[in-house]
C-alpha cells in the first residue's frame, strides 16, 4: 500500500473513532436535560452529520485536500465547543446537579478521546499535505509550529 | 446638540497656584471625558474638566475627579520584585527582572510551543500599548493567546457586532443619544457607571421631555428610578424579553419591509425563532406584567428614532451575545440604524477596551482583520514584513479557556498587565490555583491581590505619567498627553514592551527589529497605516489633530476628515467575505463558521439578522441555594479599587462590601440592616453586612465586586460561577445561585433577663434585637426562650451621588 493510501486509511480509522465516540455521547446525553446539554446536543448532532459526509470521502484514493477541508475545519471548531461546553457542564453538575454525575463521568472518559484522535489527525494531515496547506484547515492550537 | 453650556468640574489640592495644566482624558469609564491635569512642582495635584470637549463640556464624574490621588499614593511600587526560593517578593533591578522574563519565555517557547505564552492585558491602557502587544504577541512570539480583562466586560460587544454587521464598531454615537426620541438602556446602570453621560441625557430630558427612557434591569437602580418605563425582569431572561417584544412588533406590522428586503438577510429564520413568544409567554418567563410588555412593544414599534445601549447587565448575563444580536435585530427590522438618533450603542466597560479590540491586542488581528482569512493574514504579514506562515490563525482562546490550559500545564508564562484577575475573575479560587501552576508576571503600579501568585512584578506608570491615545465607547479616539514623568524606577507599559522585544531579539523576516518605533506617537503613525482601508481607518488622525478637535471618531480619513458620527448611513455593511472581520459563528452553539458557510449566506454588503433562541441560565436557584446572586459596580469605586481605594473621599463613601437584600426576603429571615451574614454558593462564601431595601427584587441579592482582599472575605467572585457565553466567552457573572446564613449567638433568657437588658449587654438596639427574632412589643417572651443575637454589625450608609441634574 502506498504511503498516501496508508495515511488515508489512518484518517479513516481516526475519524471513525471520533464518530463512534460521538454517537455514544449522543446516546448518553439523551438521559438528561440541562441548558448546556441543549448546546452539546446540537454540536454533537452537527458533528454526526459532518462525519457522515466526510467518512465516505476518505475512502477515495484520489482525494484532494479541497475535497475535505470544509468538514475537517467544521469538526475542529465543533470540538472546541463540545469540549468547552462539556467542561462547563461537568462543573455545573458537581455544583448543583449531582444526580447527573454519572453522565458527566461517562462523558469525561469519552470526549477527551475525541481530542486525542483529532490531534493525531492533525499530525497525519500535516504529514500528508504540509503545514502551509493545512494552516487554515486545522486550528493553530493543534499545530504548535514556531517559525 | 449636547449640553447647553460648559461647567468646569475640578478637584485640586495645591499649596499655591498650579504650574501648568496638561491636556488629557479621563482614564476611568468608557465615556471618555476630556480633562486637564494640574501639575505643581512636578507632581499631579488635581484635575479639571475640558469645557471644549464635546463629550462632557467640562464635567467629570466622582471617580474621574478623584483618580489622581493614586498617583501620589505612598505605596506605589518603585522597583521590580522577584519571588525568591523562600516565596518572598524581593526588590530587583530592571535588568534582573526583564532577563528572568526573557529566560522563562524562551524556555516555554522551546518546551511547550508558541501557544504556551499568554498575554493578558487591560481595557485601561493605550492604543499604542495594544498595537505593540499585538505585534509582539502575534508576530514575535507567534502566540494565539492574547486576551485581556475586556473579556470580562465587553467581549460581547465585539461578537454581537461581528454577528450582525460584519465588523466591530458601535453603529450609533453619543450624538445620536442627543437626538433620539426613545432611549433604551438594556442592562446598563448608566447613572452609576457613566455618570457624565447620564447627566447629559437627563439634562436634555428635563428640558425637552425627550428621550422617552426605557430601562431594563432586574434591580431598581438609580437609572431605573429615572425611567419612564422600567422593565424589572427576572434574572437571566434578557432574550426571552427581547423575543417577546420583537414578536409583538412583528405581529403589529411595525417593521420597515423595504429596509429588511434591501439591506438585510436572515429575516425569516429570525421571525420563526420568536413565533412562540406571545405576550403571555413572555410575561410568564420574565415576570414583567403583560401590560408593561405591551407598552414597551408599542413604544419600540412606533418610535421614529431609537438608540439602545447595553452594558454588563446584558454582557455578563446568560445568552449575552444572543441578547445583543436580538437588539441589533430590533434596529434592523425597524430600519432604525444609520440615521440621526438611531442605532444600537453597545457600550464598553473601560476607558479603552474598544482600542484593545481595534488595535488587535485581543480578538482579531489589528485593524479588524479576519484571523481566518488568508488574504488578511497576508496583508498584515506584508505590513509587518513577516512570513504569513508565521502568524497564528483561526479562533483565539479567552481567559476562561486559558485557565483550563494552565490547569493542564500547557501555559508556561502568563503576563498580566494592568489588571487584577484574582479579584475580577469569576470563581477566583479556581483561577488562583491555575495561576499558581505557571510563571506569572504582574505589571501594575501597586501590589494587588494578584501579586499573591506573581513570580515577577514590574512597576508600571499610571495615568498622567505616559502618553498615548484611547478609544471610548462610541469610537472616539482621545489623546492623553504626559503630565509628569513616572516616579524613579517606574516605567510606562509601552516602554516595558519595547524593552522586552529588544531583549527577545524579535525580528521580521529579514532579521530587522520587529519593533521600529521608539515612542507612542511614532507607534501611532505606524498603526495608522495598518488601519488604512479598514472600517476603523484612522489615517486622518494625528496627535495634534486630536488635541485641536478634542477627539475624533473613526473612521477618520480623506472621505471623513473630521470623523464619523454614525456608521452605515449608506446602509452598506462590511459583510463581503473578502473584507469582513469575521465569518461569524453559529448563533446558538458559538461554533466558528468556515468561509464557505459564511459565503453561502450571501450577505455581500447586507446586515445579518439571526434567529435568537432563548436558553435559561446554566445555574439557577434550587432548594439548597434558593437565591439568585448578581454582582455589579457602585458609583464610588472602579473595578477592584486599585485606584479608587486610594482616594480618601471615594473610599470613605463606600469603605467595604455588603449584600443588598430585598426587604421581604429579609423579613422572612428576620434579618436586620447592617447584620453580618454569610453568603454561600457552591464555590465559596463571604461574610458581609446586609443592606435591606427594595432595589433588588424578591429572590435576588446583589454584591458589589469591588472588594477582593484575601483577608476580609467579602469578594463577590468567591461566589460566582465561571460559565461563559458560547460566542463571546464572556463570563456570566450576573447569574449564580446562593444562600444566606445568619451568623448569630444563641442566648437563653434567664428569669431576671429581659429584651432590654439583653440589648444593652450585647450593644444592640432593642428594636433591632426584637426584629432579629421576629418579635414585637406585644410578643410574650418567656424565661428559657432562646434569643438570637447577631455576632457582628456594620453600617452600610452608602452616600447617594447627587449629580447636577438633580438640582435642576
Amino acid at each position: 500500500m502506498s504511503e498516501r493510501c496508508e495515511k488515508m486509511s489512518d484518517l479513516f480509522q481516526l475519524y471513525s473513532l471520533v464518530y463512534d465516540h460521538n454517537q455514544k455521547a449522543l446516546i448518553e446525553i439523551k438521559k438528561t436535560d440541562h441548558p448546556l446539554i441543549q448546546i452539546l446536543s446540537k454540536s454533537l448532532t452537527e458533528q454526526e452529520n459532518v462525519l457522515k459526509e466526510l467518512l465516505p470521502k476518505l475512502n477515495q484514493a484520489s482525494l484532494l485536500i479541497n475535497d475535505i477541508k470544509e468538514p475537517i475545519t467544521i469538526l475542529y471548531h465543533n470540538y472546541d465547543i463540545v469540549h468547552s461546553i462539556f467542561r462547563a457542564y461537568e462543573r455545573a453538575v458537581k455544583w448543583m446537579d449531582k444526580g447527573n454525575l454519572s453522565t458527566a463521568n461517562y462523558l469525561n472518559k469519552l470526549l477527551p478521546e475525541m481530542k486525542v484522535s483529532l490531534e493525531q489527525i492533525a499530525d497525519t494531515l500535516e504529514t500528508m499535505f504540509g503545514f502551509e496547506t493545512i494552516k487554515y484547515v486545522v486550528p493553530s492550537f493543534y499545530l504548535g509550529k514556531v517559525l | 446638540m449636547s449640553w447647553d453650556k460648559e461647567r468646569i468640574d475640578m478637584n485640586i489640592y495645591s499649596q499655591g497656584e498650579v504650574d501648568k495644566w496638561v491636556y488629557n482624558t479621563c482614564n476611568i469609564c468608557s465615556v471618555g471625558c476630556g480633562c486637564y491635569i494640574a501639575v505643581k512642582d512636578e507632581k499631579i495635584v488635581g484635575i479639571k474638566g475640558n469645557g471644549k470637549h464635546p463629550t462632557n463640556r467640562g464635567r467629570l464624574g466622582p471617580k474621574g475627579e478623584n483618580q489622581w490621588y493614586a498617583n501620589n499614593s505612598t505605596d506605589r511600587l518603585v522597583t521590580p520584585l522577584i519571588r525568591n526560593s523562600s516565596g518572598e517578593l524581593t526588590p530587583a533591578t530592571w535588568d534582573e527582572a526583564m532577563n528572568l522574563i526573557v529566560t522563562k519565555t524562551k524556555k516555554s517557547l522551546k518546551e511547550k510551543g508558541a501557544n504556551s505564552i499568554s498575554i493578558y492585558s487591560t481595557g485601561q491602557g493605550f492604543l499604542e500599548d495594544y498595537y505593540t502587544l499585538a505585534k509582539i504577541g502575534r508576530a514575535g512570539l507567534q502566540t494565539h493567546l492574547l486576551d485581556a480583562n475586556t473579556r470580562l466586560c465587553t467581549a460581547t460587544t465585539e461578537f454581537c457586532l461581528l454577528q450582525s454587521f460584519g465588523a466591530d464598531g458601535t453603529p450609533a454615537s453619543f450624538d445620536d443619544i442627543d437626538e433620539t426620541d426613545t432611549l433604551m438602556l438594556f442592562g446598563h446602570n448608566m447613572a452609576e457607571t457613566g455618570t457624565v453621560l447620564f447627566e447629559r441625557i437627563m439634562q436634555r430630558k428635563k428640558k425637552t421631555g425627550k428621550p422617552y427612557l426605557i430601562v431594563v434591569d432586574p434591580r431598581k437602580t438609580l437609572t431605573a428610578q429615572e425611567a419612564d418605563l422600567h422593565l424589572q425582569l427576572y434574572p437571566g431572561t434578557n432574550v426571552a424579553l427581547l423575543n417577546g417584544l420583537i414578536h409583538f412588533i412583528l405581529q403589529q406590522g411595525n417593521i420597515d419591509n423595504e429596509f429588511i428586503q434591501n439591506y438585510t438577510i436572515g429575516f425569516e429564520d429570525m421571525k420563526d425563532s420568536v413565533k412562540e413568544w406571545t405576550l403571555e409567554q413572555t410575561a410568564k418567563q420574565t415576570g414583567i406584567p403583560s401590560d408593561l410588555l405591551k407598552e414597551a412593544s408599542i413604544r419600540l414599534g412606533k418610535t421614529n428614532s431609537l438608540v439602545t445601549t447595553t452594558l454588563q447587565g446584558t454582557f455578563q448575563s446568560a445568552d449575552a451575545t444572543t441578547a445583543c444580536v436580538a437588539i441589533n435585530n430590533l434596529h434592523l427590522i425597524r430600519g432604525l440604524i444609520g440615521k440621526p438618533g438611531c442605532g444600537p450603542l453597545h457600550m464598553a466597560g473601560q476607558p479603552s477596551s474598544s482600542a484593545n479590540r481595534t488595535a488587535g491586542g485581543v480578538g482579531t488581528y489589528p485593524g479588524q482583520r479576519n484571523s481566518s482569512n488568508p488574504k488578511h493574514i497576508e496583508e498584515i504579514a506584508k505590513l509587518w514584513n513577516m512570513d504569513p506562515l508565521a502568524l497564528p490563525v483561526g479562533p483565539e482562546k479567552g481567559i476562561e479557556e486559558q485557565i483550563e490550559m494552565m490547569e493542564k500545564g500547557e501555559i508556561g508564562v502568563f503576563w498580566n498587565i494592568g489588571t487584577n484577575p484574582l479579584v475580577s475573575l469569576p470563581n477566583r479560587g479556581r483561577a488562583k490555583k491555575a495561576l499558581e501552576k505557571t510563571f506569572v508576571i504582574v505589571q501594575d503600579p501597586f501590589l494587588t491581590e494578584t501579586a499573591a501568585v506573581a513570580d515577577v512584578i514590574l512597576p508600571a506608570a499610571l495615568w498622567g505619567e505616559k502618553e498615548g491615545t484611547m478609544e471610548n465607547a462610541d469610537r472616539t479616539i482621545n489623546l492623553l498627553r504626559k503630565a509628569i514623568d513616572p516616579p524613579k524606577g517606574v516605567k510606562a507599559d509601552f516602554y516595558i514592551f519595547l524593552d522586552f522585544a529588544r531583549r527577545m531579539n524579535l525580528t521580521d523576516k529579514d532579521g530587522n527589529p520587529l519593533i521600529r518605533f521608539s515612542n507612542p506617537e511614532e507607534c501611532f503613525e505606524e498603526w495608522k497605516l495598518i488601519s488604512k482601508g479598514r472600517p476603523c481607518d484612522m489615517t486622518g488622525i494625528t496627535y495634534d489633530r486630536l488635541e485641536k478637535y478634542n477627539g475624533l471618531r473613526w473612521p477618520v480619513n480623506n472621505e471623513n476628515p473630521h470623523g464619523t458620527t454614525r456608521l452605515y448611513s449608506n446602509f452598506v455593511f462590511p459583510t463581503h467575505s473578502e473584507y469582513t472581520q469575521s465569518y461569524t459563528k453559529d448563533q446558538f452553539t458559538g461554533r466558528a463558521l468556515t468561509k464557505g458557510e459564511f459565503e453561502s449566506k450571501k450577505a455581500e454588503g447586507k446586515a445579518m439578522i439571526h434567529p435568537t433562541r432563548y436558553l435559561p441560565p446554566v445555574e439557577q436557584p434550587n432548594e439548597e441555594y434558593p437565591l439568585w446572586l448578581t454582582t455589579g459596580r457602585l458609583v464610588w469605586h472602579w473595578h477592584t479599587r486599585t485606584k479608587t481605594a486610594r482616594s480618601p473621599l471615594l473610599q470613605s463613601k463606600a469603605p467595604h462590601g455588603y449584600v443588598e437584600i430585598n426587604e421581604q426576603d429579609a423579613k422572612n429571615l428576620d434579618l436586620i440592616n447592617g447584620e453580618i451574614v454569610r453568603i454561600t454558593s457552591p464555590r465559596g462564601w463571604i461574610k458581609v453586612p446586609a443592606r435591606i431595601g427594595n432595589v433588588v427584587q424578591r429572590g435576588l441579592i446583589f454584591v458589589p465586586f469591588h472588594y477582593g482582599s484575601w483577608t476580609t472575605h467579602e469578594a463577590a467572585n468567591d461566589l460566582t460561577a465561571d460559565f461563559t457565553d458560547p460566542l463571546s466567552k464572556q463570563p456570566t457573572f450576573k447569574q449564580s445561585a446562593c444562600k444566606i446564613e445568619k451568623i448569630r449567638n444563641i442566648h437563653q433568657l434567664t428569669a431576671d433577663e429581659t429584651i432590654e437588658t439583653l440589648a444593652e449587654y450585647y450593644g444592640i438596639s432593642e428594636e433591632n434585637l426584637m426584629k432579629a427574632n421576629g418579635l414585637t412589643k406585644l410578643s410574650n417572651i418567656e424565661d428559657g426562650r432562646c434569643i438570637e443575637v447577631p455576632i457582628s454589625m456594620n453600617d452600610v450608609p452608602l452616600t447617594p451621588y447627587l449629580p447636577d441634574y438633580k438640582r435642576l
